[in-house]
């Protein structure tokens, strides 16, 4: 079966043809009923008619049931067959008001009857279409006509008594079809305006979704370079970490060499000693062993003894047995301080580990501060008060040390910076505490202090009241965002300009860091 | 039928001119048999009953009121077309007021039966107080007076003299301005010149029906000048 072809001529013509198939579905229903009420009628209203004592079935149930079948089936089956075709609406309208004029013929005429036809006007209304009415006022003109001029024209010879009464009824119908009719073309325009509007409203809303498309897609391409440059400035913090690492080595290997140096130094020279020396001392023994050979011509106890005499004279025996032991005891010394230094270099440049593991703070402060001692050790003390009973901590211990490293130089060089006047050294005090969820560690020096408005700047990145070359501007900044955010932790600074800056950290003991989690969370998320 | 015509009116423009020659068939057959089922009830509604010439009062029985006119109705009280009669019988009083007095001749069936007036009467009465309501078994006093048809009607003068006989409904079980009842209203109010019978649409009272002596039960046999003029 070919298409149906329709022309939709506007917007509003698709609206009003569903405004026709859902009337036409009504009204399918609508006459259904009034096939049965019809026959209802006539059952109760007229069941049979009477000649005498015979009756018989009356003629208006015969009737009922062939004009139920028609006004009913008929329109139906258009209905049925195409819902919303314009031919269905004027089966329906003459249908409708001959139901009506059913309906007052097996009532007898009532006038209650007659409303039948000006609800039936209303109904038709629904369709918006003002043409529809024409063959319902058709229909009921002519009833009036027949019923009001013809018919008694015909019986009495003469017009019925008030045949205006039947133009009236007409009248009446006119009337209230014009306002219909006004109602169904104003009803039509609204919903060819409504139709218009939807229209645009669907064209506007067309250009706002593409618009809302591409906005989205710039949105998502300016979030992936976002997240890209989150990726970039993770890397570049993290290489900026370790640059700053090898930066503080670089620095101090100069420092760190001479403490190298100053004990081998004397190892050396200690050992060179021992090696000038170990002549004398085998002389010695040499000359004792000659004196106790067996075979050797027999001599006099003194003038053995004055050989031997004369030998540990010779080799100054009194300075080597004084002079050998300390200088073996200080390279062993010197040893022990290479030892520690290459030690403590070794754990300062951890290479650090991905996730927080426990470490011994205390021992990581040492260490570090032993790295740095040649920084602060020309102009200040450093006092350790460290808790033994602070246990491991979880913590990234490379990046920890680095910023115990950043903390300690700053408070050295700040002392230097105010030894020009006082010239006494300072004192650098290190605390460490466990406290119930974290473990506290706190740095304060006596170099001065610094104003309120450079304390508030201390931790930005590139900010430095250093001279030109000696400080990068980084340090604090990157102490900052390894406390807060890698380790979930507290790094705050107080100073008394004219005393001294305490700085304060805090570790939690048993919290994953910030970024650990978003870094999980990510994990997830992509594992999901 | 032009294909615009189709476009518009059927919007299965597709379709070919074979089924639209159909539909126009079946609806041009729809409106015949619509025609021909409401010409059978225009038929039906149109036939009129066997009608009289009315007695006088005295040869009928009746004992009317010398001072004022006096309607009397033969009522079938199983038919239904009646309803309508008593419908515009109402409407006569109301506008005569107490210038009219009002006998209603209840029919039924003989051999006994007294089920039909005693079912009908009270409502009857109870409807019209005031009213006589006459037994009419067999249809006897129906017969006097003309009125073989359910419905039919006559009026009195005061002197006895019938004046008007007829029906009040302009067709069959349907109420409504009709020519009998305001014949009869203009006779109340002293009118001269106003139709004196009509036509009665109703049930027939009795077997005689279309058998009256007087031979005017059929439209072929209305002779309206005739039966104008009262049998006195």
């Amino acid at each position: 079966m070919k298409p149906r072809r329709r022309k939709i001529k506007h917007p509003g013509d698709a609206i009003l043809h569903n405004i026709a198939v859902k009337t036409d579905r009504v009204f399918a229903i609508l006459l259904g009923v009034q096939f049965v009420a019809a026959i209802l009628g006539a059952v109760f209203l007229t069941p049979q008619t009477w000649e005498g004592a015979e009756s018989s079935t009356h003629i208006h149930l015969w009737v009922s049931i062939a004009m139920g079948v028609l006004l009913t089936g008929f329109p139906t089956i258009l209905i049925l067959r195409n819902p919303g075709a314009v031919l269905n609406r004027y089966v329906v309208s003459v249908a409708q008001l001959m139901y009506s004029g059913l309906f007052i013929h097996l009532t007898g005429g009532r006038i209650e009857t007659h409303f039948h036809i000006f609800g039936s006007f209303a109904f038709l209304a629904f369709y918006r279409d003002w043409k529809v009415l024409i063959p319902g006022t058709i229909v009921t003109a002519i009833d009036h006509f027949a019923r009001g001029v013809y018919w008694p024209q015909s019986v009495f010879g003469v017009f019925a008594p008030a045949p205006w009464r039947a133009l009236e009824h007409t009248g009446w119908v006119i009337f209230e079809n014009v306002f219909l009719s006004y109602s169904c073309i104003r009803s039509r325009r609204l919903v060819c305006d409504y139709a218009e509007h939807q229209s645009d409203l669907e064209r506007i809303n067309g250009l706002i979704e593409r618009l809302v498309e591409e906005r989205t897609q710039e949105l998502e391409a300016a979030n992936e370079a976002l997240s890209k440059e989150f990726e970039d400035r993770k890397k570049l913090e993290s290489d900026l970490l370790e640059a700053q690492k090898l930066e503080s080595i670089g620095q101090l290997a100069a420092g760190i060499a001479h403490e190298i140096n100053t004990p081998a130094q004397y190892v050396g020279d200690n050992t060179r000693f021992l090696r000038s020396e170990f002549g004398g001392i085998l002389q010695v023994i040499e000359e004792y062993a000659k004196q106790l050979d067996k075979n050797k011509e027999r001599v006099d106890w003194d003038t053995r003894s004055s050989h031997v005499r004369n030998t540990l004279d010779s080799v100054d025996y009194e300075f080597l047995r004084t002079e050998i032991p300390a200088a073996i005891s200080q390279s062993l010394e010197g040893i022990e301080r290479i030892t520690e230094i290459v030690k403590a270099m070794k754990e300062f440049s951890h290479p650090g580990t991905d996730q927080a593991e426990p470490a011994d703070l205390n021992n990581a402060i040492r260490s570090t501060c032993m790295v740095c001692s040649n920084r602060w050790k020309y102009c200040a003390d450093i006092e350790y008060d460290f808790d033994d009973n602070l246990g491991p901590v979880p913590c990234f211990l490379g990046a920890f040390n680095q910023v115990i490293l950043n903390i300690v130089v700053n408070a050295a060089d700040a002392i230097e910076a105010n030894l020009d006047t006082s010239n006494t050294k300072g004192l650098i005090r290190i605390k460490t505490e466990r406290l119930k969820d974290s473990a506290k560690i706190t740095i304060s020096d006596n170099a001065g202090g610094m104003s309120e408005s450079v304390r508030q700047k201390i931790f930005d990145p590139f900010f430095t009241t250093k001279e030109v070359g000696k400080g990068t501007g980084q340090g604090l900044a990157i102490s900052k965002d390894v406390i807060v955010n890698k380790h979930n932790g507290v790094l705050e600074c107080e100073s008394n300009l004219g005393v001294g800056t305490t700085f304060t950290i805090e570790l939690p003991l048993h919290a994953f860091s910030v970024q650990e989690q978003s870094d999980q969370m990510s994990d997830q998320s992509e594992a999901a | 039928m032009s294909e615009q015509f189709h476009d518009e009116l059927l919007e299965a423009p597709s379709t070919t001119s074979g089924s639209h020659r159909t539909l126009a068939a079946l609806l041009v057959g729809w409106c015949v048999l619509l025609g021909v089922v409401v010409a059978q009830i225009g038929v039906y509604a149109q036939t009129s009953g066997a009608l009289g010439l009315p007695d006088h009062a005295r040869a009928v029985g009746l004992s009317i009121d010398p001072t004022k006119h006096t309607l009397v109705m033969a009522v079938h009280p199983k038919c239904p077309c009646t309803r309508a009669s008593l419908y515009e019988l109402e409407r006569i009083i109301a506008k005569s007021g107490d210038g009219l007095g009002i006998a209603l001749c209840l029919y039924e069936p003989g051999l006994g039966d007294e089920d039909w007036y005693s079912e009908s009467s009270g409502a009857i009465q109870e409807r019209f107080p005031g009213a006589d309501v006459i037994r009419d078994p067999d249809g006897v006093m129906a017969v006097k007076l003309g009125a073989v048809t359910s419905g039919s009607v006559v009026l009195y003068a005061p002197d006895g003299e019938p004046v008007f006989w007829g029906g009040i409904t302009q067709s069959r079980g349907h109420s409504g301005d009709n020519l009998g009842s305001d014949s009869i209203l203009s006779i109340l109010r002293g009118d001269t010149g106003v139709t004196r019978s009509t036509k009665v649409y109703g049930c027939p009272i009795t077997e005689l029906g279309c058998e009256d002596p007087l031979g005017s039960c059929t439209d072929e046999d209305t002779d309206c000048d005739q039966r104008t003029e009262p049998n006195r």
